[in-house]
């Protein structure tokens, strides 16, 4: 609840944002299953941390849809 | 009683999430259902019936808030969390003043999903612990068949101890429903007549002449059909204790032959000219007010004096709520293992409603109330409104309605069928405050005064 309230203004971007957070949740599932030493976990951080960036344009994105 | 995993159902249109939030919760300690929401949903809720809900806020067909609504109704003891892609301050306030645990947004914080879910197991064994103790307590406060733990009962149950070496005859009153019955077998058990036969007897069940030969027996051709002679109930119980129920009932004939009997030891059985000795100990039990019924000519007097020596009197249920849920505890018990429900444990608000009931029918009324909430119950946790419907004397419960007709959903369309009487029960247990009725209604107080107004109670 940190976003101003007019982020996601349109069905696209609220369904961007809801596949966002699929990927985000599922890295962060991986991420709590594997050993702390794990080569594997610099990989899924990676794509967490694409995702992450990806969710932090969308207020962007929705400024310029209007 | 080893458990299940608590139950958690889990509603998105985005099967992603399904999947994801079904990962992390099973591996929480939950099972799991998930839903892709839509009408067909709000007619499986109380088949479901989870004890946590996480639902998604935006969903075509049925959005999150009004399911949010229709759980709450079915079960107010299901914790529901909402979930958001677009979360607002407005609608997070929204979300919890319907009773919403949390409004999470999505991405799922996991390390917080994780705590209220923790949160709720947490709950759930709590009420499953204080029923427990309370089962516990209820077997260790038992006496003869009695459940109190109250001074009250604990000095009834110090008075039957001390009465029960010594006393010929005793009185047992107290309201319908308090136990009558018990009190008699207790001091037969307790007596040193424990070996001997215990008979009971309820005055109210025979005509006059039936009950005089039932109780005093009769010589071959007394009255026509007498074709054997028969000993009676004294003479059946020589040695041991009769009790006679509802003594207040007997006929005024048969209360001075019984008075005989009584003072002499002597029984004489009907059409016989001589007596025999009988050496009975004779309890007896009413709920009516003895000397009011002397007073207005329907109890002898002599009889009444001769039977209060030792009076025993029980405390109506209201006198004692202290054992309210003890008493409560065994009988959940009783009948989930009758009825095979997994009910376990009781909802706070259900607690409040058996605490406060009037409870003009004592203990056996209790005990009716929890054998129908018991009946309707489906889940672990017997909830308010469970009980609301027991209390309201086996009104049923209202499925959600199916939702085919009744795009948005207003919390009144979904509201269960109140009829006048579960009302003022609801307002008279809380009072006549009308917000803390319609809460325990689960209505809003809006669709409370218009119940009012269509009952004429306003």
């Amino acid at each position: 609840m940190t976003e101003p309230e007019d982020v996601v203004d349109s069905p696209l971007l609220h369904q961007l944002k809801n596949h966002l957070s699929i990927v985000i949740g599922f890295c962060d599932l991986l991420l709590g299953d594997l050993p702390q030493d794990d080569p594997k976990r610099v990989d899924i951080q990676e794509m967490r941390k694409a995702g992450q960036a990806a969710l932090d344009l969308l207020p962007d994105l929705s400024a310029r849809m209007r | 009683m080893p458990d299940t995993a608590p139950l958690l159902l889990v509603v998105d249109d985005e099967p992603g999430i399904l999947t994801l939030v079904q990962r992390f919760a099973e591996g929480d300690g939950f099972e799991v259902v998930t839903r892709p929401g839509g009408y067909a949903l709000l007619e499986e809720l109380t088949e479901l019936n989870p004890d946590a809900a996480l639902l998604d806020r935006n969903m075509p067909e049925v959005g999150g808030v009004e399911l949010l609504k229709a759980i709450r109704e079915i079960d107010p003891a299901c914790q529901v969390i909402l979930m958001t892609a677009d979360a607002t301050v407005e609608s997070a306030i929204e979300a919890v003043k319907l009773g919403a645990l949390d409004y999470l947004s999505k991405p799922l914080d996991f390390d917080r999903l994780r705590e209220l879910l923790g949160g709720v197991r947490h709950g759930i064994a709590r009420r499953q612990r204080l029923l427990a103790a309370d089962t516990e307590l209820a077997t260790r406060f038992e006496f003869c068949g009695m459940v109190g733990r109250s001074p009250i009962m604990q000095d009834l149950f110090d008075l039957i101890r001390r009465l029960a070496p010594h006393a010929r005859t005793a009185l047992v009153t107290g309201e319908t429903g308090t136990g009558k019955e018990l009190v008699p077998r207790a001091l037969h058990k307790l007596g040193p007549r424990k070996d001997r036969k215990f008979i009971a007897f309820n005055c109210s069940a025979l005509v006059e002449t039936l009950a005089e030969s039932e109780l005093f027996g009769h010589v071959r051709g007394a009255f026509t059909g007498a074709v054997e002679a028969k000993a009676g109930l004294f003479e059946q119980a020589d040695g041991g204790t009769l009790f006679l129920d509802e003594i207040g009932e007997l006929p005024l004939p048969v209360q001075a032959k019984l008075l005989r009997v009584i003072e002499y030891g002597e029984v004489q059985r009907v059409g016989a000219t001589d007596s025999r000795k009988v050496d009975v100990r004779v309890i007896a039990a009413t709920n009516r007010r003895l000397p009011e019924e002397v007073a207005a000519g329907r109890f002898r007097q002599d009889l009444y004096y001769r039977l209060n020596v030792v009076e025993i009197q029980l405390a109506a249920l209201r006198e004692r709520r202290d054992d309210i849920p003890y008493l409560t505890a065994a009988f959940v018990q009783e009948f989930a293992a009758r009825f095979q429900k997994r009910v376990n444990a009781l909802s706070p608000g259900a607690e409040r409603l058996l605490h406060n009931a009037p409870w003009t029918g004592n203990i056996r009324e209790l005990r009716n109330v929890i054998e129908r909430a018991c009946i309707l119950s489906d889940g672990r946790i017997l909830s308010e409104r469970e009980v609301l419907a027991a209390l309201g004397g086996g009104a049923r419960l209202a499925p959600p309605r199916a939702a085919a007709e009744s795009t948005p959903l207003e919390s009144e369309e979904l509201a269960p069928e109140l009829d006048r009487e579960m009302i003022e029960q609801a307002l008279q247990q809380v009072g006549g405050n009308r917000s803390a009725a319609a809460r325990k209604l689960g209505i809003s107080r809006r669709a409370l005064y218009r119940r009012l107004d269509t009952f004429g109670l306003r």
